[in-house]
Order: structure tokens, then sequence, then C-alpha cells
């Protein structure tokens, strides 16, 4: 498991430097983000919730106190009738219909109705007029009762249908009641009737859902009396239905105050205010539905704003980041272009920070070191290629010359000095090719011409006891070739191949061209050579080969064509003993002239 | 490097936007309003008392829901063809109908057309199962309405030791509805050994049949035509129905009228628009078939506090 999320993290791409930076200065610039946002819109939403509560609380005490107004001014109503109408009034001889009508008219936009009853529950006044209906028995009725109960008090009863008289419009209206004993005097003798002034019910209704109507969140105000039977409720109708519920019945236990409740799953806020002189509770309400949907603006503008803020950042920490990052990712991408290119870019990046700068320039001294280090490695790896050319040749010319003039001396002691002199030129004509100036680049036909010498020399020295022929191609006479490759394998044809074949002895030499390779052959008819010398004849250590030679001609020779044309370059040896000996030069046609010639000799055609 | 370029360009881009969008979100106001749901409503004789307490509680549904109701004026249909073209202007604007038919028995072909272009919402009509189960509905539950009449006029009479003959007004019998109540009545009141003398369809005068003890009407009009008639003629039969206008609650009250059973028209109201709604906002919520309660009502009690909520109910 471990050497597989091991292998796994080798094969990931490491992050860029910018990259880096931006990921932690964002990470970090968000976290803090989201952390003060979420700080400061719980701060909002608390103190939009103590904000909701705390006007709602204002609005209650308002509309309570509208509504005490309104009853306070029904008692007033009440207080009047009785103290300016119907006290002291001898009802045996007088009756109150027209002060009651005009008190009627002058309250009729909250009022239904003045009606004055006997103890026994006979009407004795009422306005508007109208026909009481039959068999009526009102002392039956709560407001009767209860007004009889306590006649120090007035008394206000539940919303009810008023169902004393007869409306022709066949309507009828939801009432308020005020009851109270009033002192009705007969010739003197008082007796306890009852006052009823019957308050329409819609002005309350109207001034609450005035109320409820500014609200849209879901708060809303409702009343109920002393136990919790409802008196209004905005959603009075749906209750009544069945279709929606009210936890009025737990109001009954409320005092005045902030109250948090939990009703049909909710948790809701509940504020209570008592009624002065009626008891009557004014509850609202506060679903917790409410306090989220004024926080919804401000959630979705904290969303937006950690949204620009998050992209802010991003932009800021994306140029932060590029500042710091780019002077090191010019660095890379100087080191990059040198490794691409393989060149040693003229300076490297140098500029940034304290630590970019001297990085770049540590760098760059580096290079300018390790290029001349390789600089002097190539000039060292020529000079030394060229000392062993030189060695190489310096290996040929004593022993071609020793045998050359071994030959001579043997001519003069045997008399034969026109042949000696002939030799001696020959041999003159084989150094002037030899030297060639000094170059080691020479055309073909050079090489040619001084093999043919080289040649003539032997000859005369093993008197005629071999034919050597030259099948050369005049057409090839001017490509290039290293000098003295020819006479070495001659000289090793004639000593290890013909010397002592008496006369039968041929050695031919042949050059052509293919596939754009020159190739010169040097081939005798000798002893040949088992495989086994054949193979290693061309090795540098030869000292297990059993030869008759040392062989150091021919490997000086393919050692110089290879150090100058390359490693696919070379001689190629064939033998067969009791049948001969070819060997092959093979070398890059590259015709002669100055500029290759040059060239050559610099060591620029095999690469060096 | 090109793709941190891009990057960081469409960063700026967004974040631009992202302003952009801000200055328009919270600085001016919004000036996109929310589509309501509109719904019509087509009853037979739209102004009729019967419906007052229907209508309360449509509007009460239309406020709490924020539903645009459209209450379509009409005067009493002389037949289903008559209706049908007031349906079909409704229903190239309306999201729903609310429907009642006063020919429920052949119009099947009707429904079924009005179900696959419209939510259609049939008020006291019983359709057919040919139309499938594609609409809402909501109705008294009739069977119930006529049994309870039979037994209060029982219980007044003493059946079925005592007896009592019966005239019955049934009202638009094309009504299923109508019907099922009338049926209902019919059976149990024989059950209990009333004595039905005649059934007078529509608004028939019924004073030219046999005298009875008891008249009973078995829909809100017919109910206050007796009550009409009952004024003018020297017949003093007891009269008991089905209805919840004004005009039938005053006579009770005054007692011309004996006892009444009251459907709870408001809640009918309240809930036939509430089901319609809920069907437009989410389609793929089965129709839902409502019966709805009713309440017996005397003079004597009428005035309790429950039969007054019934009977009055409070509109804010």
């Amino acid at each position: 498991m471990n050497t597989t999320s091991s292998i796994k993290r080798d094969k990931r791409r490491p992050l860029t430097i910018n990259m880096i930076i931006l990921t932690s200065f964002t990470l970090i610039a968000v976290t803090a983000i989201f952390i003060v946002g979420a700080a400061l819109y719980r701060q909002f939403a608390e103190r939009s919730r103590q904000m909701t509560i705390e006007s709602a609380e204002t609005l209650t005490e308002r509309a309570a106190a509208s509504l005490e107004d309104r009853l306070y001014s029904m008692r007033r109503m009440s207080d009047a009738m009785y103290y300016a109408v119907i006290k002291d009034r001898n009802f045996a001889e007088d009756n109150v219909d027209e002060e009651m009508n005009l008190f009627y008219e002058a309250n009729q936009d909250v009022l239904i109705s003045f009606s004055l009853f006997t103890p026994g529950g006979n009407l004795v006044a009422a306005s508007p007029s109208a026909i009481m209906k039959p068999n009526r028995d009102v002392t039956r009725e709560p407001w009767f009762t209860r007004a009889q109960e306590q006649v120090e008090n007035l008394h206000f009863s539940l919303p009810h249908i008023q169902n004393l008289f007869y409306d022709r419009n066949y309507r009828y209206y939801w009432v308020i009641s005020l009851s109270r004993v009033v002192e009705l005097t007969y010739n003197g003798v008082p007796r306890n009737g009852v006052l009823l002034v019957d308050m329409n019910y819609s002005t309350i209704t109207q001034m609450l859902d005035e109320v409820n109507s500014t609200n849209s969140t879901g708060q809303y105000m409702y009343l109920t009396d002393s136990d919790g039977t409802i008196i209004y409720h905005p959603r009075q109708m749906q209750i009544n239905a069945g279709l929606f519920n009210e936890n009025n019945d737990a109001v009954g236990h409320y005092d005045d105050g902030i109250f948090e409740e939990v009703f049909e799953g909710e948790n809701r806020v509940v504020i209570a205010d008592t009624i002065a002189y009626t008891g009557w509770k004014l509850v609202t309400v506060i679903p917790s539905s409410s306090f989220s949907i004024g926080l919804n603006q401000m959630r979705y503008f904290v969303i937006f704003m950690i949204m620009v803020m998050f992209l802010a950042v991003l932009i800021i920490n994306r140029i932060v980041a590029d500042r710091i990052s780019r002077p090191v990712m010019k660095l890379d991408d100087a080191i990059r272009e040198s490794e691409e290119q393989g060149a040693i870019p003229d300076a490297a990046y140098q500029d940034g920070s304290m630590e970019v700068v001297h990085l770049g320039k540590t760098l760059q001294d580096y290079q300018v070191r390790n290029a001349q280090l390789m600089s002097d490695v190539v000039r060292q790896q020529e000079e030394k290629r060229k000392s062993e050319l030189d060695a190489l040749q310096s290996q040929i010319n004593p022993h071609f010359l020793y045998n050359t003039l071994d030959s001579i001396v043997w001519m003069i002691e045997g008399g034969h000095n026109k042949e000696a002199t002939q030799m001696i030129s020959q041999l003159a004509n084989v150094f002037r090719i030899a030297l060639s100036k000094g170059h080691t680049i020479i055309p073909l036909e050079d090489e040619i011409r001084h093999a043919e010498n080289y040649m003539n020399i032997q000859h005369v020295r093993f008197k005629n006891s071999f034919s050597v022929r030259f099948d050369i191609n005049p057409e090839l006479n001017r490509y290039c070739t290293v000098k003295l490759i020819i006479q070495p394998i001659l000289e090793n044809a004639i000593y290890y191949g013909v010397k002592n074949m008496d006369e039968d002895g041929a050695i031919v030499v042949r050059n052509w061209l293919d596939e754009g390779d020159l190739y010169i052959s040097i081939e005798d008819n000798g002893f040949g050579m088992p495989k086994e010398v054949v193979e290693h004849l061309l090795d540098e250590d030869r000292s297990h080969v059993p030869s008759k030679g040392s062989g150091v001609g021919l490997y000086n020779v393919h050692q110089r064509i290879r150090l100058r044309f390359g490693e696919d370059y070379g001689l190629r040896i064939e033998s067969e003993p009791d049948t001969g000996t070819v060997v092959i030069i093979r070398i890059p046609a590259i015709p002669y002239n100055e500029e290759n010639r040059k060239l050559l000799e610099e060591g620029k055609e095999n690469g060096i | 490097m090109k793709r941190y370029r891009w990057t960081f360009w469409t960063s700026i881009l967004l974040l631009v936007a992202s302003l952009f969008v801000a200055y328009f979100g919270f600085r001016t106001p919004s000036t996109t309003t929310v589509q309501r749901n509109r719904v019509s409503v087509i009853v037979n004789n739209s102004t009729s008392g019967r419906w007052a307490r229907f209508q309360a509680g449509l509007e009460q549904a239309a406020d709490d829901y924020d539903i645009s109701l459209n209450y379509v004026f009409t005067s009493e249909f002389a037949s289903l063809s008559e209706e049908e073209k007031v349906i079909r202007n409704e229903a190239q604007s309306a999201d729903a109908i609310l429907l009642e038919l006063v020919d429920s028995t052949n119009a099947s072909e009707l429904i079924g057309e009005l179900c696959r272009t419209t939510v259609l919402g049939l008020v006291e009509t019983d359709a057919t199962a040919e139309v499938g189960d594609n609409f809402a509905s909501i109705t008294a539950d009739n069977s119930g309405i006529g049994i309870a009449l039979a037994e209060v006029i029982a219980e007044e009479y003493d059946l079925p030791s005592g007896t009592v003959t019966i005239g019955i007004l049934s009202g638009n019998q094309k009504m299923d509805s109508m019907r099922e109540r009338t049926s209902a009545f019919t059976e149990r009141i024989k059950e209990l050994g009333g004595d039905v003398q005649w059934i007078v369809q529509g608004s028939s005068d019924w004073t030219r049949q046999r005298t009875t003890d008891v008249v009973v009407a078995m829909d809100n009009d017919a109910l206050e035509n007796a009550v009409d008639l009952l004024e003018t003629s020297e017949e003093t039969p007891a009269l008991y129905g089905v209805g919840c206008s004004d005009k039938t609650i005053f006579n009770m009250d005054r007692g011309l009228i004996r006892a009444m059973v009251v459907p709870n028209d408001f809640q009918m109201g309240y809930l036939a628009l509430m089901d319609v709604n809920s069907r437009i906002d989410a389609p793929g919520i089965p129709m839902i078939h409502r019966e709805i309660s009713y309440d017996v009502v005397k003079a004597s009690n009428m005035f309790d506090s429950y039969n007054q909520t019934i009977l009055f109910p409070i509109i804010n």
C-alpha cells in the first residue's frame, strides 16, 4: 500500500512555484474571508433577530395602547350614557330615547346599538330603534348575568352575533358587548337595570387587520381573552374550519413579555401584552421563518460578497504570485532554453529578489566556467588526436626508409649502379609524395603514384620475383585520401605474401566507387592467413595473434583512416591460407580541393 | 504560461461581471413581478345568496395563497350548453377553473376535454367515472345531508310512533348531488315512518300540491322559494331544508324555517381554491376529492358559539 502510494507520489507532477504561492495565499485568504463572513453574518442575524423582536414588541405595545384606547372610549360612552342620561332619571314618567339616539348617532361608526334593560330583562330603551325579537330572554345572556353578578364592574363580552333585534335586510352583526348594572329610578325607587353597549366588532378587526397587513414576513398578531379564547385572529375562519391551528390555549398562562415556544414543530417567538381592564391578551407571533425571510437578502449579499472577494483575492494573489515567481520562472526558462538548445546562453537571467539575483549570477558563472572547461576538453582531444596521427606517421617513415635503403645498398654492392640510381630516383619520388608539403590529405592520384614508385623499388629489390598490376580507374584520381595508406599494405603483401613464391606471386591494386564511398583493394595470391589471425590483425593488442609480422603497418593504416573519417571506415581483410589475401580500404568519396583538404586535416569530416 | 494568463483574465472578467450584477441586483429595485395563478370560478347564478359563504372562502384562500381570483358573474343557466360558452371563454385565460355544472349527467365529454387543457375543480358536481381522475372535486356530504334532514324531522315529529306527511322540493335533479341528497332523504324518512306525499323539481309552484305537514327543500334556492311562497300562502307547513344564505338564516331566526342543514360553504370555497392552486404549482400531485362537513341548525341553537361561526363567517 505504501509502495503504491509512493509510486503515485513520485509520478505526480510537481507544482510550479507560482501555483504554490497562488494556491496557499488564496486558501489562507479564502479561509479568512469565510470565517469573517460567517462571523459577520451571525452577528448580523442575531442583531436582525433582536431588531425584529424589538420592532414587534413596539408594534404590540402600540396596538395594545390603541385597543385600550378604543375600549376606554367605550367605557367612557357607557359612563356618559349612564351618568348623563340614565342616572337620576325617573323612568316611571320619562324615557331616554332621544338622548340615547343622540349618543348613538355621535358614535355610530363604532357602535351597533345602545340598549337598556330592566332587572327582569325587559327592554327600556334602545338605539337605533328596532324591534326586539319576541320571546327573547336576555337574562340568560352571559353579558347580562355577569353584569348582575359584579355590579361594580363593566364587562366586555367575547365577539358574538347580536341577536336582540331583527334587521329587515337580513343583516347580522358581530359585536363586542359592554354591559354594566345601572341604577334605574322609578318614582324615587332605584332598581338595578343593565346598560348594554354593543361595539362593532369590525372596529377591532379592522385595526388589527391593518397592523397585520403591514407585515409580509409571516409575523402576525391576535387577541384572546384571559383564558386564551380567541377574540380576533387574522385566520379566524381557517381556525373555525379546522384549516389552521393556534397555540392560544397556552397564551392564558403567559404573563406580559417575550417567550419562545415550539408549536407544531416550529420554533417561534411570542410577545404577549395584556389589555388594561379587560384582561385580554394581545399576542404577536414571530415564526422562525420570518427571521430567515429578513435574512435571505443578507445571506445572498454575504455569499455574493464572498464570491467577489474571492475573485479579487484570486486576482491580487495572482499578481503577487507573478511578481514573486517571475524572476525564478524566467531563470527556469533560461535554463530550459539552454538545455533544449544545447547552447550556452549569452547571460543567465538576473533580476528580482536578492536570492534570485545571487542564484542567477552563480548560474551564469557556472555556465561560463563549464563552457570554458568544455572548450578545453575539446581542444585537448583534438591535440591528442593530432599527436596520435603524428606518432603513427612517424612509425611509417623509418620503417620504409630502412627497407629501401637496404635495397639500394644491396644494388650498389651488386654493381647495379644504374638500377641503384633509378631506385634512388624512385625513392626521391616516394619521399616527395610522402612529404606532400606537410599535408596529410592528398589526391588519390598521388597516393597511387606513391605506391607505384614504391613497388618499382621493391620490384627491383626482389628481382622481379612477383608481378604487380595497378588496375586503377583514372576517374577516381581526384578524390581525397589519407596519404601513405596503400604502401604499408603493399609492403605486407610482398613480405608476408608473395616474396618467396618463385615468380608466381602477383599483386593487384584496384579502386572503385560504391554508394558514395571509395574502395581500394590490394590483393595478393600469397600464402594467406588463417581466420583467427585475420580476425585480430586490426586489434590494438595483437600479442596473442600468431603471425609472421608485427602487424603494425596494417593497424597504423586502419587507425589513421578511422581517426580521420570515423568508425565506419578503415580496412577490411579477407584471407585464406594458400589462397591469398585481399585488403580493402574504405574511405568516403570526397572530391579533392583545397577547401575539403583543409576541412579534413582540421578533423571536421568525422565530426570532431 | 498561456494557461495562467487565461485564468487570470477569466478571473478579471468574472469580477467585473459580478460587480455588474451587484450594481443592478442591489441598487435598482426589481421590476420583475411574480406571476400569480389565475383561477376562474363559474357557478350557476353567482349572485345568489347561496354562494355568499362559498365566495368568502374563495376570497380568503385567494388572499392566503396570493391567487388571482376571477369570480365570474353568471345568471341562472338555462342549460349546460349555455354554461359551456362561459366555461370555454374562461378556459382560454385561466390556469384553473372551479366549476359547478348545472347538468352533470351529460357533462362527461366537456369535463374530459377541460381536464386536458386546464386544471379543473368541480364544485357540488359529481362526475361519472368515464372522465377518469384528472380533476379535483369538492362537494357536501349529500347522503349525510339527506339523512340528517330526515332524522331532524323524525325527532320533531316523534317518528316512528308519530305521523308526518312530507312534500319535497328536490331542486335541480339534473345534478347528481341533488339526486343523491333527495334519494338519501326519501329512503331514510320512509325508514323512519315518514309519508312522502309529493316531490317537486325546480322552482315549480308546490302550493298546488296536496297539503302536507312538512315541506323539505333540498337546496338553498328551493328553500328561499318556499319561504317566499309561505309568506303569501295560507298554508303553514313546517319548513325544513338545506340552505346557507342570509335570507334563509334570517327566516330560520324568525321561526319560519324550523331547521336547516348548513354545509360548511366557507370551507368548501377555501379548500376548492387551495386544491386547484396546489395542482397548478405542482402538476404531478394527485387530484383531491373532498367531502365537506355540514351542521344541523335550529333557531334555538343558531347563535351558539360554533354555529354562529358557520352561519356568519368573519371576513377579514
